[in-house]
């Protein structure tokens, strides 16, 4: 890695800059030089491996490597073909010395119970009246897409007692440890590190699987089990996807990753199984020859690079809504000089900044690339979820379902939503539906208190008797993986530190139940912090952002090295292997395009918005 | 990342901070620590300054020592064992745990620590050893003189001649020992460091409940910020074509956020290895369950 005198001049504003006010609070012409040298110092200092030696290996593979991606996401890189495949390590932002994970007793200080009840427990729904409940769907579609760290070993466990008082049903509560890779020679003196389980490339896995099993599945007839010979994915001729065989849940659909499950989630995954069998046929005009197998890869090519133009420079921005906000993102795909140049002139050069990083040279910066703890850590946003939702006809809007957060879950959307909804009033919901806002006391309650029966026995719904609570599983989560607090984190970042409740947050009450809680304002924990920060005018959340700026720091890292180390956004970005056609659909399309044409009848609702992540225009009562 | 700056016939400075690149350098056999000899020109003068400034009145220290200088190879490993066996026998600073363990609970001043540490080091070397504000200023004098760029300063001590004193000093209070003066006034500095890190560490609210001895000795350790070599002779690298006497600085506690491991805090697989390496994360470790020990309740 080698630092241009540009970027290390970018670096050094930033760094001036930085040290009077955040970057939000300057300027226009001076807060987007800033949000670059930022980058350029975060691709400096805070990108590290946690892989050691002996490295691990990428299976031998008969695929054509340099034409298409495999299904574990080996050969992305080809000097490490091992670089971004499923089963490597996640990386750290955070020195490897200081991300221990933290041990017991300080691991239950506080105990994260209390932090979800007295902190996180929603009161009242506080929704983002700007955005629609697509984002939070989106947000998991691409979640699943990046990570997993896969299932816990059920006979580890953290236990500490529920405090007094509490409604919970037991005394203890207990909750599974995420189980650490194997110890390797190269790992004394290290901390655990933690495999993801999918790859770690924006390459759709989701949608098509990080393992030849069940991608075989997801491309197979589901009535035969034969492969589908024309390199389509399932989808069942009502448009829905196929149920998944063999499933211990009834009515669970079938995807790539379809662990989680819920509506927001299927409503995506159809979308984009139909939109890959799209880019198929559009590919077999230009290519009538062509086998299914070669239709399916470079199929597989565009629709992952569609979905990450779409999360660039749609999802994001909607939810960064701010001029910076929109052109550092919309300047990740097309460059300082845009997308009207670009498609006029194509790239000027190889600089990421004036053209955009698909088509520029891959640099993976200070460590080999893969998705870090901190990146899973500020990606928890489940208070972006409501605990009602209200499903109704897209021509008159009225109600058809009412139900909490469990009616929208598992194989109930198939068997309690779609029998009585169709997919496209489903959608519809949503798109008029508002998320909850990230602040504090606004995780959904549904969360908090999930009975486990249904998930593990569904037959037995009625019966469950152990409960989760997925808030005291996120606050505990990031402490035993070694992800810094609040503090901690934003001064390994070079973010201004609070030294205190009234500099974390503005908010008097808040500020009087973080003191209650936490005693020192060091001991807030990441997502707490992160949460708290959307009242704090003067370092907290930007304007017009729906995350807080310590997550956004984190962001503008990670949004950029997704495409930036991906050979199949850089250098191989380009007609030869996406073909001419694939190259055009993406260019040409975005998630409106891609709404019109799978779903005609609700253009009418999008028609006016200007970023289909803000609310939709509802269906006239009769 | 490794950077190079290179002016022909001025200067040619690489610089190393990325663990794998490190360790690849420490085992070429072209690289050494041998700073006489010719070069670009700001090389000669760093070089010039390295040889004068890390020396006794009578010979170089060992961490400027050339790989194939006789007795070299036997000192350091003589002193490695006798370390070992203080280690061994759980003799580490016995006399000094528990002031180190004060200051890093922070009950001692901020200042105390140089001679806190120092003095913890030089009885390694002399029992009696007794660190003093001079000595400890002595210790500043000698670590800051090769990177010094300061031209008032530089001036200032070659009027008092304050790094001859400060050598004088320093050999006399370790009985001429290199390696004690070595210890006392350089490698002392990232002792020092790391218990300052230690301190942080533990006035930090909470951390102390939730991190493992292990865990905070690995978290404080500092490695020195850089360690100079030199090419004496062309070569080719993967950095490109170096002259004779370009210079090579391994930036070891930039590399040691990226790889904790003693291969790189203490270049424990390098003939230039420090044979303090486990002393050292001994010191740290009893200090740290020393000031848990003594912890309010």
């Amino acid at each position: 890695m080698s630092i241009s005198t540009l970027d290390r001049l970018l670096g050094r504003f930033a760094d001036l800059t930085s040290r009077a006010r955040p970057w939000y609070r300057w300027p226009f012409l001076i807060a987007m030089p800033t949000l670059v040298g930022l980058r350029v110092n975060m691709r400096t200092r805070n990108l590290f491996d946690s892989e050691t030696e002996p490295e691990p290996v990428a299976p031998e593979t008969p695929l054509d490597v340099r034409n298409q991606r495999t299904i574990d996401g080996s050969y992305n890189d080809l000097g490490k073909p091992w670089m971004g495949m499923a089963g490597t390590r996640f990386g750290r932002n955070v020195p490897i010395p200081d991300s221990f994970g933290e041990e017991e007793p300080g691991l239950f200080d506080p105990n994260p119970r209390l932090v979800s009840t007295k902190l996180l427990r929603r009161k009242d729904f506080v929704p983002v009246p700007h955005l629609n409940l697509l984002a939070p769907a989106w947000l998991q579609f691409m979640v699943h897409d990046w990570l997993s760290h896969g299932d816990n070993d059920p006979a580890v466990k953290h236990e500490f007692p529920v405090p007094e008082g509490d409604d919970w049903p037991e005394k203890r509560m207990s909750i599974l440890k995420t189980t650490p890779d194997r110890r390797r020679p190269g790992d004394e003196g290290r901390p655990d590190a933690y495999v993801n389980k999918e790859t770690h490339w924006w390459d759709g896995s989701q949608i098509y699987g990080s393992f030849a099993a069940r991608q075989r599945q997801v491309r197979s007839d589901p009535e035969t089990g034969t492969l589908l010979a024309d390199g389509k994915v399932a989808v069942l001729p009502d448009g829905l996807l196929p149920l998944h065989a063999g499933h211990k849940t009834p009515g669970q659909e079938l995807a790539g990753v379809n662990g989680n499950w819920w509506l927001g989630l299927s409503l995506m995954h159809t979308i984009f199984a139909r939109e890959h069998n799209s880019i198929v046929d559009r590919l077999r005009i230009d290519h009538p020859e062509a086998d299914g197998e070669w239709l399916f890869q470079k199929a597989r090519l565009v629709n992952a690079a569609l979905i990450a133009k779409i999360h660039t420079t749609e999802w994001t921005p909607a939810l960064m809504n701010s001029p910076e906000g929109r052109l550092a993102m919309r300047g990740n795909w097309w460059g300082l000089l845009g997308e009207h140049f670009g498609r006029a002139y194509g790239r000027v050069g190889e600089n990421e900044v004036l053209s955009g990083i698909p088509g520029s040279p891959v640099d993976h910066h200070a460590a080999p690339y893969a998705i870090t703890e901190e990146f899973t850590a500020v990606y928890r946003m489940h208070s972006l979820i409501p605990d009602e939702f209200s499903l109704r006809k897209h021509e008159t809007d009225e109600e058809v379902i009412r139900t909490d957060f469990f009616g929208v879950t598992r194989g109930k959307v198939r068997t309690d939503i779609y029998a009585r909804l169709p997919f496209e009033d489903a959608l519809y919901s949503f798109a008029t539906s508002n998320p909850g806002a990230l602040v504090l006391h606004n995780f959904p309650n549904g969360l908090r208190k999930m009975p486990e029966a249904p998930l593990k026995q569904p037959e037995h719904a009625e019966d469950a008797s152990v409960f989760i609570d997925l808030a005291s599983i996120d606050i505990l989560r990031d402490r035993e993986r070694g992800v810094p607090r609040y503090c901690a984190f934003r001064r390994h970042l070079g973010m201004f530190v609070p030294k205190s409740f009234e500099e974390l947050t503005d908010d008097p009450e808040w500020q009087q139940d973080l003191r209650e809680v936490y005693g020192e304002v060091e001991k807030v924990d990441l997502l707490v912090g992160t949460l708290a920060e959307s009242k704090a005018a003067r370092n907290g959340t930007p304007p017009g952002f729906g995350f807080s700026d310590t997550a956004f720091r984190i962001f503008i890292l990670l949004a950029s090295r997704r495409l930036k180390s991906d050979r199949f956004f850089c250098e191989d970005f380009r007609p030869e292997v996406y073909t001419r056609a694939g190259f055009d659909w993406i260019r040409d399309n975005n998630f409106r395009s891609v709404l019109e044409r799978h779903f005609p009848d609700l253009a009418v609702h999008f028609a006016d918005v200007r970023n289909v992540f803000f609310p939709w225009r509802k269906g006239q009562a009769r | 990342m490794t950077r190079r700056l290179r002016i022909p016939g001025l200067i040619d400075l690489v610089r190393i901070d990325d663990p794998a690149s490190i360790a690849a350098a420490s085992t070429d056999a072209r690289l050494d620590r041998d700073f006489t000899g010719g070069g670009p020109l700001i090389n000669r003068w760093i070089a010039g300054r390295i040889r004068r400034s890390l020396r006794t009145p009578t010979e170089p220290l060992p961490s400027v020592s050339p790989r194939d200088q006789p007795d070299r190879a036997a000192r350091q490993a003589a002193l490695q064992c006798r370390l070992r066996k203080l280690v061994a026998e759980g003799a580490v600073a016995p006399d000094h745990i528990e002031e180190l363990a004060a200051y890093v609970r922070g009950e001692r001043h901020e200042r105390s620590v140089g001679p806190l540490v120092q003095t913890a080091v030089g009885c390694l070397f002399d029992d009696g050893y007794m660190a003093t504000a001079s000595t400890w200023r002595a210790a500043c004098v000698m670590d800051a003189a090769p990177r010094n760029m300061n031209p008032l300063r530089s001036l200032w001590w070659a009027v008092t001649d304050a790094v001859g004193r400060a050598q004088r000093l320093l050999s006399g209070a370790a009985d001429d020992d290199p390696a004690g003066v070595h210890a006392t006034a350089i490698a002392v500095h990232s002792l020092v460091r790391s218990v300052r890190a230690m301190r942080q560490l533990w006035l930090e609210p909470g951390t102390r409940d939730r991190i493992t001895a292990d865990a905070a000795v690995t978290r404080s350790l500092r490695a020195p910020e850089s360690v100079p070599r030199r090419w004496p002779a062309p070569a080719t690298t993967v950095w490109g074509n170096l002259p004779a006497g370009a210079l090579t600085l391994f930036e070891l506690d930039k590399a040691r956020e990226r790889d904790p491991d003693a291969d790189i805090t203490f270049m424990a697989a390098s003939w230039s290895h420090c044979p303090a390496a486990e002393w050292t994360t001994a010191l740290l470790k009893a200090v740290w369950q020393r000031a848990c020990q003594g912890a309010a309740p």
